[in-house]
Formats: C-alpha cells, structure tokens, sequence
C-alpha cells in the first residue's frame, strides 16, 4: 500500500519549522536587548513604540512557526493514523513523527 | 550709549552687541542609534531567512494527500510574503535609523561646536562691557570700541542665524526618523506597504559577476545604487562580506549582519540540541565576537577612542568546520599603511581573540612610533595546520593553497583602493611559508613582505629576490632561541619533521621526514638576502624553545617595534635596528649572532 505522506520528508520539513521558531525567537531577544537609548527625547518615545510593537509582530511570527509546525506534524499523524489500520510502516511513522525542539 | 566729546560736536554712538541667546539643550549620542539600527538589520535577515525558507525548503511538506497539501500551501504562502514584507520594512527602518545615527553624530558636533561658539560670544560681550566701565574720552578709543561692538553684533547675529539653522536640521532630521518608524509599526502598515514587493537585493544579485576578479567585483558595486548596495548587504551579507575587491566598510557591515544573526539564530537554540554544524557555526560566531570584544577593549593612540573592528572575512563554516575570520584595526579602506598578519600553526577561527590582539599590538606600536595613518588586519583565511590535521605543518600543501587565498585577499585590497597606499604582508610560523607562496606563485601587488619566526619562506623561495619585492623589502624577524626559527635549516634530518615530532609525537615525525617534510630555506640565513631586524627577547630561553616563538607581538619587544617600523615605511629607524643574519659554515652547524647579544625592551605601549 502506498502511505499519503512522505513522513520522513514531512519530520525534516516540521523540524524546519522549529528551528525558525527558535531563529525568530532569537530575533525578538535581540528586539529585547535593542532601546531608544541615544535618540533624542522628541524620538525616544516613538522608539520604545516601535521597539514593543516589532517585538510583538516577530513573537507573532515566530508562534506561526511553531504552530505551522505542529499542525504539519498533527496533519502527517492523521493521516497515518487512517494508514495504520492497514499498514505497519505507518504505525512507525507516527512514533517518529515527534517534536524535538 | 552717546557721548559727547568736551569742546567737540563729534557724537559718538556706542551700540552693545547683544547677549547670544544658549544653545538648547539636547542630548543625543549617533553611536548608541547606530547601534540600535544594527540590530534592526540583524532582525531584518532573520526574517528575510524565514522568508527564504517558507519559499523554499518548508514548500516540500512530505503531504501527498491533496486535500491536506494544499490546505498546508493556502496557509503558509501568506506567511511567506509577509516574512518578505517584514524583511524589507524592517531594513528600510535599520538603514533610516543608521542614517539617522550619522546625522546625529554630525549635529552632535556642531552643537558642541556652537556651545563653545556661546561661550566665547559671552565672553568677549563682556569684555565690551567692562571698556565702558569708564567710557573711554579719547576719540580714537571710543571709535575703535564702537567698531568692535558692530563687529561682535555681526558676529552674535551670524551665531544666532547659525543656531536656528542647526535647530531647523535637527527638527528636519527628527521627523524623517519619526515617519519612518510610525509608518511601519503594524502587520498592517507593513503588509500594504511591502508585501509583493520585489526586494532590489535579488536583481542586484543576478548582476553580480561571477569567478573571482576583484576588480569586476569593485566596478560592479560602484554601479549599485545605493539602495541596491544597502539591499544587498541586508539580504546577501556572506556574499558582500567575503568577496574580495568590495570596500572594507561595506563587507564589515555585512559581516556584523551575519556574525550577530549567527550568534542570535544559534544563541536561541539549546545548546543540548544543536546539531553538529549548529555547534560548529556557533562555536566560530562566539569566537568572532570574542575577537570583536577583544579588540574593543583597547584605545587607539592617535584618538584615545576605544577600537572598533573592521570584519573584513566572516565565514565559520569554511575549511571543514574550521572557519575564516579576518578583523582589522583602523581603516582598511583609507589607512595609508596597510598591514595582513597571517598566523600558522592551530590557526582557526577560535584563535581569532588572541590574533586580535597582536594586530592591535602592533597599531599601537605603530601609532607610538609616529608612523601616519595604520590599518592592521589578522587574516584566518587559510585552512592552517591544526588539530587533526596538525601533521600539515611539516608539508607546503596547506601553505601552498593558503598562498593562493592569501594572494586573492591581497589583490582585493589593491583592487578596493584607488589610491596609493603602503601594504605589507606579514607571516608568522608556517603564516610565513604562507606568505612565502602567495608571492612566489601569484606575485600579488605588496610594498614590504615580513617573515616571523619562519619555519622556511616556502620552496619558490630560493633566496629573498624571487619574493617579488626587492631583496630590500624583505624583512626576517628571528628570536635566536626560537625552536621554530631553526625548521628550515639544512641538515640530513629535516628539522621541520624533528619539530613535527615534538610537536606531535615521534610518530607524526618520522611519517613527516619519510614524507620529505621541510617548508623552504630559512630566511633568517645569510645566503637568503634579506633584511634580518632585530626580535629577541629580554624572557628568552637559554636553548631552543616554543616559548620564544609566540613573543613576536607582545608589546615592548624588539620585535613589535621593529614590525611597526616597517609597516609605517620609517626604514630608517629600523637600519639602527638590523640583525646579524645567521651563517652556516661547512664545517659546523648554523650559527646565529644574535643569540651573543643581549637583548633590549623598547616601550611600545608607552605604559610603565
């Protein structure tokens, strides 16, 4: 029988997936580290606007990451969940099938 | 104030000049911006990354069912163009707020410069003042005062008109930043903005001529826009950062985008699940920035500033994990002196902190000794002998490939200035042998070549002439006592595998003298021609050692001092310096003059 999911592509493509996550976290803590120190008093304000509003949209990206993820890995489960009933490579599959990261 | 001279009609009119209003206040300082815009275009590559991957790799998810593969592409393709636009949003705010950095630095400066423009106006006012406290009866004196009160109200006119014209561009400056940040602060503003906006980095790319000409790579980038150069620096900082003939400044820009995104990327991942190229690639980036804080943390003579480095090559997955960094103190792309210091033996990138501090060694020396403007440059940028593959050192292989890396790095310098400037290439240990074959088998344009503690200046080297500089500009630098100095000696048995032998086991020796080890003659020697200077030292061994082999560099040392004079083209100092050259008589083994003198301790750091 043939699987309707290439597992170990989708566990190297899901795993992709996670160390974005991971990446864009690293993007929001150097937001964290960044300030509005050295602008100007009329700028500063604007600054920290920025700063905590990009921290937000790279989190928010960073979570879509992880949750596409998650879904990618939950939707490959599925559908070797509905295989296993017939076949035993999918039963493997879906004990390889974790999150590492 | 009128006066009325007694028994004359002639009125003078004395008008005060008037009190120059202060300079507001402001505080500011471009560096920290500068800094905070840095930030921006390390975030702003993470991002354009994560967009690279959604359109790449994340495209193949593995699903063959058809319902839930294009359920998967329907959601991730809108998080791929907004990555996209969240790349070029945020590199269009990093490069405004750096702009903004530099024109605060520069209004910076003339705020100074017009507080004490304040200072002195008050001053000299008051100086006004006190020649009416009497008001001067002779004429002539009250003439003079007169016209000096109407010179100094021009004076105080012109520093007003100065300061509301400073304030002006403050103000102009201020509300350019503040558009550009209010006008990218939601997914929003970002996506209607950028999204389906093609990034001008990747035409910039295609044009980009291929192999390895520097100077097609230069004319190149002159033809950029200045968009085009600041996208692609963003989006592409390993290519901009490493290819030979592109400004200093520029592959320095790149290069701190790549280090900083390497070291937040990895910084962010456990270290318990990186996988080894993680591992290795994290381990070169904190190494880099090692070598970064290392030399941040000296001053430059000249400007009593803390050092910023100059990244002129950052790829720490180069060699086999190994990694390339080369830094550079000063200026590569102004200095009238340019020097490149090519390490030898367990040279890799985490050896980069303690390059790092030789070249900062040596522009301090520089600079003490009075030499004009100085860039010294540490460059990893050869696979040198080390760890596994230490055995190398008693064979030319790796000096041979290194020379041709060495010469390219050379001819990008000459390719990246239009100007006439001094460039030397100094080789340290089997860096020598380095440096040795990047003359001898490619003749790249250098002024001076510098051999240190040399092993033997390669087999092209018969003698300093076919260095390609003049037998004149050859300079050797051996410690009498140094072990390593002795290698490229003659004899039945090659030094250089003896060396290897101590080094790393009599095994690894024999196997290298079978091998026909031996790294060219010694230059240190009378029958090669150089200019031998001067390099003991005051700590010496009394036999042959490793030790006296890493004090080239160290401060207050003949040595240091001797470089300094040689890299700054102050060939006359250094004739007061010169060496005896080793001989090697037939009926003995070598001998070296310098071992009978006792060695002196120039100040090179001027500290006690």
């Amino acid at each position: 029988m043939t699987l309707h999911v290439n597992a170990q592509q989708t566990k190297v493509t899901a795993e992709g997936w996670d160390t974005e996550r991971l990446h864009l976290d690293g993007a929001v803590k150097d937001l964290e580290g960044a300030s509005a120190d050295g602008f100007s008093e009329n700028v500063s304000g604007a600054v920290d606007q920025f700063l905590e509003s990009w921290k937000g949209i790279v989190k928010r990206t960073s979570q879509s990451a992880e949750s596409t993820a998650d879904g990618l890995r939950s939707t490959a489960i599925d559908i070797l969940e509905a295989d296993s009933k017939t076949d035993g490579l999918a039963r493997q599959w879906i004990g390889i099938l974790r999150e590492i990261r | 104030m009128d006066r009325n001279l007694e028994g004359d009609t002639v009125t003078v009119t004395i008008t005060l000049p008037p009190k120059p209003s202060p300079v507001p206040k402001f505080h500011a300082n471009g560096d920290q911006v500068i800094a905070t815009g840095n930030t921006f275009r390390t975030v702003s590559s993470i991002l354009d990354d994560h967009g690279s991957f959604i359109g790449g790799e994340a495209k193949n998810s593995g699903l063959i069912d058809g319902e839930a593969a294009s359920a998967y592409d329907d959601s991730t393709k809108p998080l791929g163009r907004h990555a996209d636009a969240m790349s070029l949003a945020l590199r269009d705010v990093a490069n405004r707020v750096i702009a903004h950095g530099e024109d605060l630095n520069r209004l910076i400066m003339r705020h100074e410069t017009l507080k004490g423009d304040h200072e002195e106006l008050v001053r000299d006012i008051d100086r006004l003042i006190a020649r009416t406290k009497p008001l001067p009866t002779d004429q002539a004196e009250l003439e003079a005062l007169a016209a000096d009160c109407e010179r100094w109200t021009g004076y105080v006119n012109g520093y007003e008109a100065e300061v509301r014209r400073w304030v002006s561009e403050v103000e102009e400056c201020e509300r350019e930043i503040l558009a550009a940040l209010r006008g990218a602060l939601t997914d929003q503003q970002v996506d209607r903005k950028y999204s389906g906006v093609s990034d001008p980095a990747d035409a910039a790319r295609e044009s980009m001529p291929s192999g390895k000409d520097p100077k097609a790579a230069k004319s190149w980038w002159d033809g950029l826009s200045p968009e085009e150069q600041q996208a692609m620096i963003a989006a592409y900082p390993e290519i901009v950062g490493n290819t030979d003939g592109l400004p200093a400044s520029v592959r320095s820009d790149a290069n701190t985008i790549a280090l900083d995104r390497d070291l937040a990327e990895l910084g962010a991942i456990p270290a318990d699940q990186r996988t080894e190229d993680e591992k290795t690639r994290f381990k070169n980036a904190s190494a880099a920035d090692e070598a970064r804080r290392e030399i941040a943390k000296s001053k430059d003579p000249s400007t009593n500033l803390p050092y910023v480095a100059q990244i002129y090559a950052y790829d720490p997955m180069a060699f086999g994990g190994d990694g390339a960094i080369a830094m550079a103190v000063g200026d590569l792309d102004t200095a009238r002196n340019v020097s490149v210091s090519v390490p030898g033996l367990t040279s890799s990138a985490t050896s980069a902190a303690g390059n790092a501090q030789d070249v900062v060694n040596l522009h301090q020396a520089a600079s003490y000794s009075g030499g004009s403007s100085t860039a010294s440059m540490f460059w990893i940028g050869y696979d040198a002998p080390n760890g596994s593959d230490s055995g190398g050192v008693a064979g030319e292989g790796m000096a041979k490939a290194g020379g041709e890396r060495l010469a390219d790095t050379l001819d990008g310098l000459n390719a990246m200035r239009s100007d006439d400037f001094h460039l030397t290439a100094i080789g340290h240990s089997y860096g020598s042998t380095t440096v040795g074959h990047a003359m001898t088998d490619h003749n790249p344009e250098v002024d001076d070549v510098v051999l240190i503690g040399s092993p033997g200046a390669g087999d092209g080297a018969e003698t300093a002439e076919n260095l390609g500089v003049g037998k004149d500009h050859v300079f050797v630098g051996t410690n009498s006592k140094d072990a390593v100095g002795k290698f490229g000696e003659s004899g039945w048995v090659s030094p250089a595998a003896v060396g290897s032998g101590i080094l790393f086991g009599p095994g690894t020796g024999v196997i290298a003298q079978l091998a026909g080890a031996g790294l060219g003659n010694n230059p240190a020697e009378d029958d090669f021609g150089a200019i031998r200077f001067q390099a003991e030292s005051t700590s010496r061994g009394s036999i042959p050692n490793f030790d006296d082999h890493v004090k080239y560099y160290d401060h207050d040392t003949e040595s240091l001092q001797n470089m300094a004079y040689i890299v700054t083209e102050q060939y006359d100092e250094l004739n007061d310096h010169r060496a005896a050259q080793v001989h090697d008589p037939w009926y003995r083994g070598p001998v070296d003059p310098e071992a009978a003198r006792t060695p002196t301790s120039p100040d090179t750091d001027h500290k006690p």
